[in-house]
């Protein structure tokens, strides 16, 4: 579904050498449909820059990304967005605070398709946002007309992930979502999200600072270090990982001082 | 009392005429967040074409129509300059503007120009109702709202709400397929035309256009806003829309009661340019008043 094929990405390449800072060096990824990815990696391990580049807010210096065996490489960003949904790391970045409810979800609903000069929203429009808003279980299905911006950041990420997922996507990207919320608000979040991407059997790609999320969730996990996969596991071997041996892996890279700030996120 | 009538009756005439221009600047700098200067051309260019069409024997309503799309195009320059060449907002719009210093006096012909006795877009009702305020009201009223209605509509379609989100959040726009740069284009295009429209009501309801009026139109317009707003809030969309179109009228309301108390047409400038500042800096003048009412506040108590 998700082909990530050499792809390279330097930061800085105008500065002198010393500044020069690879991000991702000839990465490799074959994403099956259906599966859901976590990643996990130190700060600057690139693991944000692999997802901007196949959300295309950044692209990159060499390689290539087909999604569902179309070369989106070069695709701007608004127009790879009919086969990508995303969810960022800022709750606010995901919605439109001054736009209600409803108005985000109905832009979202067209988010493949071409926007037209059609009244957004219909009758069976607001149905379908209730009753997707009505699954999440936070009570939202009744505040269909209020701005976004007075619902809590777990609310505006829940919302974002249905706005993302409203009409479904070839590949999910959570860019660290559930990271700015509390731990409890987190773990609701992380919830529905496993819930939607279950559901929807999403081709999903989860980059998190926190191993037992990484670990918890999903069929396959990639750690990427310095610009590289370091560790690649699924199926069965993943379920039996603990976080000892991440750690271990982890060790063995020789990034020990990376590695607290790591445990510290946790 | 007659005093307040007249106030009241100018606030009504001149108000209305504006709110399209200020619907124009809210569109602009509030659904859009694009400090657009190109509005000052703007509203010269509506009047200007307007009347140098009117005198060459072209229907006011369609003179007026014109004038609508030279604002509309004047808007996809600045649009273009800001999105494709990467020219920041500020600058995209001073250089449609001072453009636009030149095309308008080409387009009169000189400094100010007259249409006498020719007709224009009020006479339709000039000639029904013998009572100059209420033709010219009447007149405007209905253009307002005919563009109301439009702006409602148009704002909640689906490329109306993806140049709102635009305006809001870029990148959430982008991610939801939205391509921003087509929609700023739009936007700033449909503001300026609205700009240049209510230029052309105002000509042809002074008969003339001169190269002075669109001065101030920024402050103006954002100083109608921000009353409007305040009085009147912007609960939701509709809600904001009547809200600036009012604002506008409160506004001229103000103004008239300035020059009624005795202050001169020559200072009003200033006296728009403190009052803008001011209203804009309220937000932080507030915070402030309220940090040092809650310092005292913890005083009390220790």
């Amino acid at each position: 579904m998700l082909k990530i094929k050499d792809i390279t990405k330097i930061f800085n390449k105008d500065l002198n050498p010393d500044d020069i800072k690879v991000a991702l060096d000839r990465v490799t990824i074959d994403i099956k449909e259906g599966d859901f990815v976590t990643v996990i990696g130190s700060n600057g391990s690139g693991k944000s820059t692999l997802l901007n580049i196949i959300s295309g807010s950044l692209l990159p210096d060499n390689g290539s990304v087909k999604i569902a065996g179309i070369d989106v490489t070069n695709l701007k960003e608004h127009k790879r967005a009919q086969y990508i949904g995303i969810v960022f790391q800022d709750p606010l970045s995901g919605t439109a605070a001054n736009m209600s409810l409803e108005e985000n979800l109905a832009v979202a609903h067209r988010r493949a398709r071409k926007k037209g000069l059609r009244w957004g929203f219909s009758k069976n429009l607001r149905r379908l946002f209730k009753e997707k808003l009505a699954s999440l279980n936070l009570g939202l299905e009744d505040r269909l007309s209020h701005k976004i911006g007075f619902l809590s950041g777990g609310q505006r990420q829940a919302v974002t992930l249905l706005m993302a997922t409203i009409d479904k996507p070839k590949v999910l990207l959570l860019d660290e979502h559930t990271a700015a919320l509390d731990p409890k608000t987190a773990q609701t979040v992380l919830a529905i999200t496993d819930e939607i991407v279950t559901a929807n059997k999403l081709t999903t790609i989860m980059v998190t600072h926190n191993m037992k999320d990484a670990l918890r969730y999903g069929n396959r996990i990639l750690m990427l270090n310095n610009g590289r996969v370091v560790f690649d596991a699924e199926g069965d071997e993943k379920k039996n990982l603990t976080i000892e041996d991440l750690l271990k892996k982890f060790d063995t890279i020789k990034d020990i001082e990376l590695t607290d700030q790591m445990l510290l996120a946790n | 009392m007659d005093i307040i009538f007249y106030i009241l009756q100018d606030a009504i005439e001149i108000g209305l005429i504006w709110s399209l221009m200020t619907l124009g600047i809210f569109i602009s700098f509030r659904v859009l967040k694009f400090a657009d200067l190109t509005a000052e051309g703007a509203v010269t260019l509506g009047s200007a074409i307007s009347i140098a069409l009117i005198l060459a024997d072209v229907s006011p309503f369609i003179a007026t129509v014109v004038a609508f799309t030279g604002g509309f195009i004047a808007g996809i320059i600045t649009g273009l300059l800001h999105t494709k060449l990467k020219i920041p907002a500020i600058l995209a719009g001073i250089i449609s503007m001072t453009g636009l210093y030149s095309i308008n006096l080409r387009v009169m012909g000189k400094a100010s120009i007259y249409i006498g006795d020719a007709g224009t877009i009020y006479s339709f009702f000039r000639n029904l109702i013998d009572q100059p305020f209420l033709a010219k009201t009447i007149t405007t009223l209905l253009v307002v709202v005919i563009v109301f209605n439009m702006l409602y509509w148009f704002f909640g379609t689906e490329i109306g709400m993806s140049v709102r989100a635009t305006g809001m959040n870029q990148k959430m726009a982008r991610a939801q397929g939205i391509s921003t740069d087509i929609m700023i284009i739009l936007g700033l295009a449909l503001a300026n035309g609205l700009i240049a429209l209510s230029g052309a009501l105002s000509a042809q309801s002074a008969k003339s256009a001169n190269m002075d009026i669109g001065k101030g139109t920024i402050v103006i317009g954002l100083a109608s806003i921000i009353l409007g707003e305040v009085i009147f809030g912007k609960r939701s969309f509709k809600n904001w829309l009547i809200s600036v179109i009012l604002g506008s009228i409160i506004y001229q309301g103000l103004v008239g009661v300035a020059i009624a108390v005795g202050i001169k047409p020559n200072d009003l400038k200033l006296l728009q340019a403190i009052l803008i500042a001011f209203i804009l800096a309220m937000p932080l003048l507030k915070r402030k008043v309220a940090t040092k009412t809650n310092r005292t506040g913890v005083r009390k108590h220790a």
